[in-house]
């Protein structure tokens, strides 16, 4: 199928790589379902975009949490894992959301209290919400920016 | 919205299966009890809210912004 996009114009996506969110993404509801685009650079680069399929506006950037913190394991619930029907390692996926600040992107974030949990079987997903307070809402991808300029 | 006055020790009802306990009153502070079914989704308000307040703001992307991202991944010698 054509995706359109306010951004990148009109793309061919593969209908069977749409991921399902069943009740959207908190802030919105009714965006359900959203496919994964790479970079314009090229499918190398980690960060790529969790485009709505149905909204030609609303994306996100996303990105590999480990890439940046090795350590990156949460604790997700359950009853989560229940819900996506998660039951071996290899169906779980876990993908962060990346804010860029207006103006400054060297200061984006990771927001890796509320990562994305995907069932790489059926595609469908959910952004969780950690309830400790391990893993900060802003993690700073590249800590040591300034000391390349 | 509906206000109720409880003690320490009481609960109200929701529904037919959420059931909320004032368990101790301390201060400022009051230690909530909540018995609700599976799958049924409690947060503490604030977290709901930034996470919501986040993701709006990280849905603010140009293609420009990824570019720019682009450059600082490759600047920074693929993230090392």
């Amino acid at each position: 199928m054509i995706l359109k996009t306010s951004r990148f114009g009109e793309i061919e996506i593969d209908e069977d790589k749409i991921i399902r969110f069943v009740h959207g993404i908190p802030g919105f509801p009714d965006a359900k379902r959203y496919i994964i685009l790479d970079h314009p650079n090229g499918p190398d680069v980690p960060f790529k975009c969790l485009h709505a399929v149905d909204d030609t506006d609303l994306a996100f950037v996303i990105t590999d949490p480990v890439l940046f913190n090795g350590d990156y394991n949460p604790d997700i619930d359950e009853q989560e894992l229940k819900e996506l029907d998660v039951t071996s390692p290899d169906d779980r996926g876990l993908i962060v959301i990346v804010t860029i600040p207006h103006g400054e992107p060297e200061k984006m974030t990771a927001n890796l209290q509320g990562p994305i949990l995907i069932n790489l079987g059926t595609r469908e997903a959910k952004q969780i919400l950690l309830v400790n307070d391990d893993y900060p809402i802003r993690y700073p991808l590249f800590q040591n920016v300034a000391a390349l300029r | 919205m509906l206000i109720l006055t409880r003690k320490s020790g009481e609960g109200i009802r929701i529904g037919e299966d959420i059931r909320v306990v004032i368990l101790e009153i301390k201060g400022n502070q009051v230690r909530i009890g909540i018995d609700a079914p599976k799958g049924t989704k409690v947060y503490r308000d604030e977290v709901y809210e930034k996470i919501k307040l986040e993701n709006i703001k990280a849905s603010v992307i140009t293609k420009d912004h990824l570019q720019k991202l682009f450059k600082i991944w490759t600047d920074k010698g693929k993230g090392k």
